[in-house]
């Protein structure tokens, strides 16, 4: 079947129309709102500005018992869909099988975590416990036959009604397969998943990747006979280069197992009829290592990262952004906080507003606020349980989806002349040199807390390797401090991957790339072609000259073009003498800037990233007068302006 | 204490806010210096706020304590805690393998107990005693030991803090077959459309249990609070005193009055360890 939508940089295309849907969406759970009630909810939806929602469907809520479906009532997700259509109002839908949705077990039936057979295992053995409230739960392995085999059953009830609804046919325009797939948030290298048919996976694993055992113990230094001998890490014990190619095995394995997993979802759902709509997946919070964006969307059409935060939290948010508008095709959060479960802290209305300018002055296109109507389980949504709009929440998400639309916003293009590369086997690398592997444990361990909660969320062994120096330290110390150069410099710059294809990577005029002693080969070739089509490429504090089994392969060093950089806050400079420079210069290091454009507009966001006041002086090339586009007011000046901002505060101003 | 279908509905994002502030602001995290061991020798040096710091910052100091001692004065933190890391992988292991269904606070509160065990019998700690653990189950222990005790089948109970006689933190809820069915706060115990009450709180609370009653059930127990008695509640280290003294006080109201016996009772029972055995709520009908 041929595709009736698909996704574009700016949203999704309605193959059939042509007509571009920007992807601004809301989140409400048709089961956890009177059935009655449905209608004005929607509504309320409508009534915000937003022209899409967006519902999980629970397995456990719909089988009322054991292979039997309920979908009556409450739970008629036929009927809660055609009123979608009726209210003029497209649909994302998230039929799991995991779904969290603050659901007790996280919408599965309770018989399924409870079956050992599907359990996930700890490197010890013992199935591996989620600690949420209302009920700790055992987690599910993604390799479990037995498992796929129930989330078959569920999903051949539930995909009917789905492919009855779908584009064109209906307004169903994206399905979500499976949510947040992270090992149920236990992203630490040596906690899960342990189990036989998870271990069977990463031997295969092995296998596709070394071919033959005696390649692979060519490289381990091992003298196994067969790749059912080979045992996963279970700590890092690794004291030489040569031992490492084996933790770096065990984290991709890890970041296969979250792949593979959705892309057998996603083919579960085409499988069954669901084929003429883009699928999305997300992550929770995380780009790190064991996910992986790039690969993730070489599975579905769309791999977003979900967003909670708080204004104070700018970074952090910032640098997601950065890394969605460097990876992906639509960067998207496919869940952006707008309230929390009560479980967690609460965020305000400013929390609200700073977030959606944050992500939006740093890339984002699209985005799914979670939860856009309250129900159980949740708080400080801007439509009540019962349709009622909430105020003055309602008028900050009105006035969002009206600033959008009168701006044609996501027509614009955040500059970015430079990527910055996350780099993966570096990452790999430092996961795998993890002193400790806490089991997400949120409350429960609390004099223990301040281990992992602290900045860097991470503890480390200082292990040279042989090296010369700890590779996980030293890629902290070289990529924070490029990162933060190119920040207090207003370079245009977006968080790029190694593992992105070369046709992505060509489309920045600079890479700045960490390298240390070691680089996979197949990375080596890709930066070497990005020079060669004359692509500019930083890389400090030094060049491999080993691939990643540790042998010796120096593509990089053999290049001309490539620019050695040892010290990271040298990055602006050498970027600034190949001519490319920042679009716009700040004069406060206390604020940040990015600038949009579509054809001969130019829309600049400044941010204030503290919590006082602030004022900031900038050029902008033959601009004398800015327009307040979310913000009331204007800027005169012949190319200068000098801009007053309270705190936490971010202005977009347009060039006139 | 939870039921598993427990509904968590009409919370006030703002109340909820300042509970939250309460107990996990920034200043109520004590700042922590780790020191991670492997049989003995330093593997990583963590501080709670700053993140990992480098192996440089050990003192040449032979003696474990005398490290810890060294760090104290020397890094400004509230407590070191200097411990073997494969105490802490084993510790997270027997964690996990401690599950057994419990309910939420249940497991919290064992695996809370196994870690602070594990810290009193293998950690070097200066100084030595543990600052209050962050879990809420802990925090409010006693008063959960009461809920679970006291609140009957089908019936509820209210908790409200109030300063400038407006409502400040509220939580009610409602138990049914022995756990907590439904929570909720102010918000989801005003009629719609009925203006809530209001007005001098040592008068209004009445008002409050009776919309508790027509909403959730007949409540069991309420306990009402002046704010500075409440913001101080979860960080006494014995809150049925605490409780007991600001009633006479005239900082909080418990209603029953009997409540205050049920109150000693319960903190004689917890301090028999005779609290928490099955897992459940026990109303008095079960016990």
């Amino acid at each position: 079947m041929s595709r009736a939508v698909r996704v574009d940089r700016q949203g999704l295309v309605l193959e059939d129309t042509g007509e571009l849907l920007p992807l601004y969406s809301g989140a409400l759970h048709y089961w956890r709102v009177d059935r009655d009630l449905w209608p004005n909810v929607l509504a309320g939806v409508r009534g915000l500005g937003f022209r899409c929602v967006e519902t999980y469907i629970p397995w456990s809520v719909h089988e009322v018992e054991e292979g039997r479906f309920d979908f009556s009532g409450n739970r008629d997700v036929d009927a809660f869909l055609a009123l979608c259509d009726e209210a003029d109002l497209y649909v994302m839908v998230r039929p799991g099988p995991h779904i969290n949705a603050e659901l007790t077990y996280f919408g599965y039936p309770k018989r399924i975590v409870h079956d050992p057979r599907m359990q996930a295992r700890t490197a010890t053995g013992s199935p591996s416990i989620l600690i949420v409230p209302p009920k700790p739960f055992p987690i599910v392995s993604y390799c479990s036959e037995p498992f796929f085999a129930e989330a078959g059953r569920w999903l051949d009830a539930v995909c009917p009604i789905l492919v009855k609804h779908q584009y064109p046919d209906g307004r169903i325009v994206m399905i979500q397969a499976d949510n947040e797939h992270s090992f149920f948030f236990k992203l630490t290298p040596y906690d899960v998943d342990y189990s036989d048919s998870a271990l069977t996976h990463y031997r295969h694993v092995l296998q596709q990747r070394y071919g033959s055992i005696d390649a692979l113990n060519q490289t381990y230094g091992t003298a196994h006979t067969s790749f059912d001998e080979v045992g996963p890490p279970r700590d890092f014990d690794a004291n030489g280069a040569r031992d490492l190619p084996a933790y770096l095995d065990w984290i991709e394995g890890k970041e296969r197992y979250l792949t593979e997993g959705v892309a057998r979802i996603r083919d579960m759902l085409i499988a069954r009829g669901v084929d003429r709509i883009p699928v999305a997946h997300n992550t929770p919070q995380v780009y790190a290592t064991p996910c992986n964006g790039p690969a993730m969307e070489r599975e579905v059409d769309v791999q977003g990262i979900d967003y909670y935060a708080h204004a104070e939290e700018y970074d952090a948010l910032k640098r997601a952004c950065l890394y969605m508008a460097g990876t992906s095709r639509l960067p998207f959060i496919p869940e952006f906080g707008a309230g929390t479960w009560p479980w967690w802290r609460p965020a305000t209305l400013l929390d609200a507003e700073a977030n959606a300018l944050t992500a939006l002055m740093h890339g984002v296109k699209a985005f799914n606020y979670y939860m856009l109507v309250e129900r159980e389980r949740w708080m400080g949504s801007p439509i009540g349980r019962r349709g009622d709009l909430r105020e003055p929440d309602a008028t900050l998400y009105r006035r969002l989806l009206r600033f959008l639309r009168e701006n044609e916003f996501w027509r614009f293009e955040r500059q970015a002349d430079v990527l910055l590369l996350y780099g993966r086997d570096y990452e790999r690398h430092a996961l795998a040199a993890s002193v400790l592997s806490p089991p997400f444990f949120p409350e429960a361990s609390s004099v223990f807390s301040g281990l992992t909660q602290h900045r860097g969320f991470e503890v480390l062994f200082e292990r040279d390797l042989g090296f010369g120096v700890s590779v996980p330290q030293a890629l902290r110390g070289w990529w924070n401090t490029a990162y933060e150069a190119l920040v207090r410099s207003n370079h245009a710059f977006a968080v790029g991957d190694t593992e992105s294809d070369p046709a992505w990577l060509a489309r920045y005029r600079a890479i700045v790339c960490p390298g240390f002693a070691y680089l996979s080969a197949g990375v080596q070739q890709r930066l070497r072609d990005f020079v060669r089509s004359g692509g500019f490429l930083v890389m400090g504090p030094e060049l491999p000259t080993l691939d990643e089994r540790m042998q010796a392969y120096s593509l990089l060093r053999q290049e001309r073009g490539v620019h050695l950089i040892e010290r990271a806050e040298d990055v602006p400079a050498a970027l600034e003498a190949e001519g490319i420079l920042p679009p716009v210069r700040l004069d406060n290091p206390l604020t940040d800037v990015a600038v949009h454009r579509n054809g001969e507009r130019t829309v600049v966001f400044i941010a204030n990233m503290t919590d006082e006041s602030q004022r900031v002086s900038f050029e902008l090339d033959g601009a004398q007068l800015l327009q307040g586009r979310w913000q009331v007011g204007e800027l005169e000046g012949n190319g200068g302006f000098a801009d007053h901002l309270t705190p936490r505060a971010i202005h977009v101003w347009e060039a006139c | 204490m939870l039921s598993e279908h427990v509904q968590w509905v009409d919370l006030d994002n703002e109340q909820w806010a300042r509970l939250w502030n309460l107990l996990y602001g920034p200043d109520r995290q004590p700042v922590r210096l780790y020191g991670l061991l492997d049989a003995g020798k330093p593997v990583a040096l963590v501080h709670s706020r700053r993140g990992q710091l480098s192996l440089r910052h050990w003192p040449g100091i032979g003696r474990l304590e005398d490290a810890a001692e060294h760090f104290y004065r020397a890094m400004d933190v509230d407590q070191v805690i200097l411990v073997e890391r494969s105490a802490i992988k084993d510790l997270w292991d027997r964690q996990q393998r401690a599950y057994n269904h419990d309910d939420y606070d249940d497991y919290a509160l064992r695996l809370t107990a196994m870690t602070e065990a594990m810290v009193s019998e293998q950690a070097i700690c200066v100084p030595d005693r543990l600052s209050l653990p962050a879990c809420p189950a802990v925090r409010f222990g006693p008063l959960i030991d009461l809920i679970r005790h006291r609140v009957e089948e089908s019936t509820s109970f209210l908790l409200m803090a109030f300063r400038d006689n407006a409502i400040w933190f509220s939580l009610a809820g409602r138990v049914q077959d022995g756990k907590i069915v439904t929570l909720t706060t102010s918000q989801g115990l005003a009629e719609p459309g009925t203006p809530a009450p209001e007005g001098e709180w040592r008068v209004v609370y009445g008002d409050w249990l009776k919309a508790c009653a027509s909403r959730l059930g007949k409540p069991s127990i309420g306990i009402f609070l002046d704010i500075e008695a409440f913001r101080g509640l979860p960080f006494a280290d014995d809150p049925i005193s605490y409780l007991m003294e600001a009633q006479n006080s005239g900082q909080a109201i418990l209603d029953p009055w009997s409540v205050v016996d049920l109150l000693a009772r319960a903190a004689a029972r917890r301090a028999s360890g005779s609290c928490r055995e099955k897992g459940e709520l026990r109303s008095q009908k079960h016990q």
